[in-house]
This record gives structure tokens, sequence and C-alpha cells, in this order.
């Protein structure tokens, strides 16, 4: 990856260049200021150098994969997910720091993540949870309407909008879209593990995937807000145990709940059904249903 | 509720039952009507009943099963017959679906209901192309407001229930479908077992109250045909209504029966359904050996119909249209008790009632010496019981 100076060398007519957490991956993330003045979001992949076939067909899919998910993000206006910074504008690709990128920028949302707001260990509100799933379960249809599962709903991937009081989500990177043909050398799990839905283990069927996947992904980030813990995965667990957990936990409701917040846990432990027809129908009525409780 | 499955020669069993509103509705069957004939049929069961749940079930998919006789329904436009995998190209199957929705699009029906096809296994063609069926009838059904009528046919070889991952992979691909619900008929496959408890059919039973169970909490209407004395647990699972008739062949749906066979079957009117004990028990012997052993209430439904057991001219006075009218008068006293009640309320019910069976069966036979002069047996209860203790062990968290 390139170094930080590189960037902010790189890309000169922008201001106030930071990076936004750690790399993951290929994929670094930097705020910055653009060049009309609004806040926006550098999102920096270094790409696969290309010295033979394998490599080619590698540094094909990762380019298309970050068309994709510009092609999805441009194709969705909802204040739910989150915009790219230039609705019309294509991948670009660069070489920095003689490191072969491709990048694009997103709108900034003024605001947390959800993994920022819990991450000094003090449990959101039930009613900013409700509010929360309500919000996040529109981005989910807006995918779905559109034969797409975001498949990485994560506390990291949704940010609080402070100026809106909207919760939104992020990061389409992974998007299945079942309109397209799939990527086939991401063989193996697509996801961040403690946030897969048990359906996503089933690699036989990639692409029987559908809207639920990601209302379950929703119901552990609601979980984990309102408790600052993961349901059924502990520190610790290697990935196989955290694999073997995903399918065979039960998700129970804390000792004592506030009894306030008691319809709200009756929804989570809906969307952690471990088979999806087990959880909702449809976003629609999950965000109705949460929308009575904030 | 609590349906009429549509059978052969209705006359005025329908009709009165819905004035005396011991019936909510009916499954019209075209194989008894003339295409021309059936909108006055259909016209006069809404006159009678302007409540009444009507509706029509195409029975397409009785072109895609061996055998021929589906009396007037081969004059229907929308019936073809020797369907298989071929006959389903990407026009025919939106031509299938045209022809089958026309068909109820103006008649004064509830709801209307999809065509279907026999599914046998998830895996093969007759799975795909019902949701073929299935994605076409939402498309040409339009707009939601449109779609909130449509019913999508679900015709369930025993098989898939055999296995809990074929019921799995069922419900994920139903449970988002953008309809009001589904009707389904389970076909047996086997005739003989009447009362539902032949070999493993705990295990298939127990599966198909499960599917019933989860279509219902993700908020579809669901509408059991051909359930029997069965539509207890089926309305115990969450099922909407339950339909049968007066024949055994409206009572359990098994799609052999369609090719040519001996006639069979005791008429029904020699019968009277008894809620204790959830059977069909012949007046004679068996009703009247229980009643020398003084032990009749133990069998009794409670209806209306009770007293006529012991008239002197019972035999005269016990026609068709009585036995079937107990019969829906008992089955609709069991869903006025489920109706409206909450899950764990359904259970507790179906349990208990299970239960009286079981200690009702005890005492008959401690009554009658356990005479071996009863025709009527109690193999269906301890099927059932392990039928929805299976169900029941699915759904506990």
């Amino acid at each position: 990856m390139p170094t930080e100076a590189a960037v902010r060398s790189f890309f000169k007519d922008l201001k106030n260049i930071a990076p936004l957490g750690d790399p993951a991956g290929q994929k670094t993330v930097f705020a910055c200021d653009l060049p009309d003045g609004r806040s926006g979001v550098l999102k920096l992949v270094a790409l696969p150098e290309v010295t033979d076939e394998d490599s080619e067909a590698a540094y094909s899919e990762a380019v298309g994969r970050l068309r994709r998910e510009i092609t999805i993000l441009a194709s969705i206006d909802s204040p739910y997910v989150t915009r790219l910074a230039y609705p019309a504008c294509d991948l670009e690709t660069a070489t920095i720091d003689a490191c072969n990128c491709a990048y694009f920028f997103e709108e900034r949302i003024p605001g947390p993540s959800v993994e920022g707001m819990i991450g000094g260990g003090t449990p959101l509100d039930s009613r900013v949870v409700a509010r929360l799933g309500a919000h996040i379960s529109r981005g989910i249809k807006e995918f779905w309407s559109r034969g797409q599962v975001h498949r990485d709903v994560k506390p990291a991937n949704i940010m609080h909008n402070e100026a809106s009081d909207l919760f939104v989500l992020l990061d389409a990177g992974y998007a299945l879209d079942l309109n397209a043909p799939s990527y086939t050398r991401l063989l193996g799990v697509v996801g961040t593990v403690p946030f897969l839905s048990p359906e996503q283990l089933d690699l036989a069927n990639k692409r029987s995937l559908d809207f639920r996947a990601d209302l379950y992904a929703l119901g552990l980030v609601m979980y984990v807000a309102l408790t600052c813990r993961h349901p059924y995965i502990a520190a610790g667990m290697n990935q196989d145990q955290q694999l073997q957990a995903i399918v065979g936990s039960r998700p129970t409701i804390p000792d004592n709940p506030p009894a306030e917040s008691v319809p709200l846990w009756e929804i989570i432990l809906r969307l952690l059904e471990k088979q999806p027809h087990a959880r909702y129908r449809s976003c629609d009525l999950v965000a109705g249903m949460l929308d009575g409780l904030y | 509720m609590i349906l009429c499955q549509e059978g052969y020669r209705p006359g005025s069993k329908i009709v009165n039952a819905l004035e005396a509103s011991i019936l909510d509705g009916v499954v019209v069957s075209p194989r008894y009507h003339d295409p021309a004939e059936v909108a006055r049929f259909v016209g006069e069961l809404r006159d009678r009943g302007p409540a009444a749940y009507l509706v029509i079930d195409p029975e397409f998919h009785l072109g895609a099963v061996e055998g021929d006789k589906v009396g007037k329904l081969a004059g229907y436009e929308h019936y073809h017959d020797q369907l298989d995998w071929s006959s389903f190209t990407a026009t025919r199957v939106a031509q299938y679906v045209r022809e089958v929705l026309s068909m109820q699009m103006d008649l004064p029906l509830s709801r209307i209901l999809s065509p279907g096809i026999p599914i046998r296994a998830l895996t093969d063609w007759s799975s795909s192309i019902s949701l073929s069926l299935f994605d076409q009838a939402i498309t040409q059904m339009g707009q939601p407001a449109a779609r909130e009528r449509l019913l999508l046919t679900l015709v369930l070889g025993d098989e898939i229930f055999r296995n809990q991952d074929d019921v799995d992979g069922l419900l994920n691909a139903l449970t988002i479908l953008d309809c009001k619900g589904f009707y389904i008929n389970v076909d047996r496959q086997n005739s003989a077992d009447t009362l539902w408890c032949g070999p493993g059919q705990d295990v298939v039973l127990g599966n198909f109250l499960y599917l019933i169970h989860v279509l219902s909490i993700n908020g579809f209407e669901v509408i059991c045909g051909y359930s029997d004395f069965t539509g207890i647990l089926m309305l115990g699972a969450g099922a909407t209504g339950v339909a049968s008739g007066w024949f055994k062949k409206q009572r359990l749906f098994d799609s052999g029966r369609f090719s040519p066979a001996p006639p069979g079957g005791r008429a029904p009117k020699d019968y009277y359904a008894s809620l204790p004990i959830m059977n069909w028990v012949p007046l004679s012997p068996d009703v009247d050996i229980l009643h020398r052993a003084g032990v009749l209430d133990l069998i009794a439904s409670g209806t209306r119909y009770d007293s006529l057991l012991v008239d002197s001219k019972r035999d005269e006075r016990w026609t068709q249209e009585i036995s079937v009218h107990e019969f829906w008068s008992a089955m609709k006293k069991a869903d006025s008790q489920l109706v409206g009640a909450t899950l764990e309320g359904r259970i507790a019910y179906t349990r208990n009632a299970l239960a009286v069976a079981e200690q009702r069966w005890a005492d008959i036979r401690r009554a009658t010496h356990a005479t071996a002069a009863l025709q009527t047996t109690s193999t269906n209860i301890p099927c059932w019981k392990a039928a929805n203790d299976h169900f029941i062990k699915r759904i506990e968290p």
C-alpha cells in the first residue's frame, strides 16, 4: 500500500487527508476535503501486480469488483445508504508510491460508526438501537430491490449521520449482485466472520442468498449495540470455533432486560433465527415494527 | 376457517351449511361444473353466503398427474393434460398463468389461485417450474393491492416432508414470495391411509405442520385442502382455513386416484364425525355398540346433531348432508377455540385434544371390554401426537 505521505502528495487537490481506521486487506480509507469543499472519503485499493495469466485474472476481478461497487452505489439514492461523492464517476487507477491502485470517492457521513459509538463499552439506548435497525433495514431493502445482497453489515459499516440523525449503511464492496455473474476467485466465505449469517457459510448455494442474510447481520449489530458483546462469539475463539458458533449457537436475551426493551429483543431474536424463513419476509415489515419502538 | 372441499353431487349440502354458518367458505372444484355454469354456481354461493370465503381450485395440477378422471375440468380452457417438463417454456408458463387467473378474475371470489404442479423434490423440474408459475402469477397480478388477493397453489408430494432440509429449502424459497398466501394440498399418494398415520407419516405430518407454522408467522394466509380431522392440527399450527368434504376423496388428496380404479368406499352417511377422538365412527356397529355400553358421550362432538344418534329413525334421518354438516360443525367447534389464539394457546389446545382422544379411547376400551367388534381404530392418535410433538420440538426455543 502507498504511504500516507505518498497519498497526500498524489492527491494534491484534496485537503486534510487523514486515514479512517486501519487498512483492511488491500483497502485503505481516508477522510478528506474534496476540491468543491465537501467532506469526502477516499477509498484506495491496491491492485495485484500483473506478472502472469493468473495475476492478470486477479487484477481484472479486483477492478471488476470495484466497478460493481461503484455501479451499485450510483444506482441507490437513499438516505440510508452511503452515496458516491461524484455520482457519474468511474473507477480511477493510478500508480502511487510504486503501487498500482484504484480509487473512488464517497460522501463523508458526519458522525461516528456504530463500532465507534459502542467502542467505549457503553451500550446504546434501546430506542437508538430500534432506530438504527429501522434505518438499516431500509438500506438493506434498497440493495434487495435491485437484486443485491450487501453481505457485510457490521458495526464498522454503519455510520450515524449526526446532521440528519439517520443511520447509514456503508461499503458495498462485498455485495452480491444476483443480476450479474459471480466473481469466481473469491471461493471462500465473503464478509466479516462474526457477522456472517449461517447461509453465507453454505458455499454451494452462494447465489441463493437473499436480503435475509443481511437482516441476520443487522440482528447481530443490534444485539452488539445493546450489550457491547457478540451473542455467541467470544474473544479468543479461532475461526473454526467462530464458524461452528454461527451454525450451532442459539442467541438468548440477556438476563433481566429492561421491560421497555423486551419487544425489541423479540425482534432481534427473530432476526437471528438460523433459518432465513424463520426471520422476516420483508425489510418493510422489520422497519415498520422497529419504527413503533422509538 | 372451516371450508368445504367441493365434491360430487353437492345438492344442498353447501348452501345450507353456509346459511347455517357451519361453514366459513368453499373451495370450488371445476371438475363438477361445466365451464359455462361455474360462474352461476359461484354467484349462488356468494348470494347465500355474502361473507363466505370463496375460492376456485383451478386444479391445473391434475394435468401433470397420470390419469384422466378429471370430470368437467377437461372442458376448461385453462386445463391442459399430459403436462411434463417440456410443456413449460417461458411463453407457455405465461399463457397457463393467464388462463388460470382470467378464469377466476371476474367472479365474486375471495381469492385468486395460481396454477401449480405437484412438487416431488426440490431438485427436480417440478420445483423450478412451480416457482416460475408463481413468479409469473405474481407478475400478472400486477399492483400490490391485486397481489393481496393471490394465493399460490402448492401441491406437495409427501416425500418432500420426509427430510427437514427439503422443508427448510422449500420454505426459504416460499417465504419471500409477494402474495397473500398459499393454498396447499399434500399429495399423500396413498388413498388407503385415510387417517394419515401410515409408516413414517408422523414425520411427514410433523414437518407439514412446521411448514404451515412458518408460513403463518410470516404473515401468509394458509389454506389447507383435503384435510379431514388433521385439519385441527393444521389450524393449531397456524393454518387460516382447512377444507374437507363429504367423500373420503375430499378429505385426502391422492394424485394416484385420477387413474381408472375400482370404485370403493362406504357412503359417508353411515358415519359420525367424532371430535373427541378425531375420527369417523360408523353408526353401525360402532355407535350402536357404544350406545349399548352407555358411553356414547365419549365420542359425542357436542353438536346439535348428537341427539339424532339415539333417534329411533336415525338411519332414515342420518343423511349424507347431516353427516357432513355434523363434521363441519365439529370442526367449527375446534376452530372457534383456535382462531385468534396465541401460538401457545393453540399448542395447548392441540396437545389437550390429543390427550383427550387417548383418554377417551382408554375409556372406550374399558367400557366395551376392548371389543373387537369396533371398526373404528385409534391408530391415528399416537401418530398425530408424534407429529404434533415433532412440530412443537422444532419451534421450541
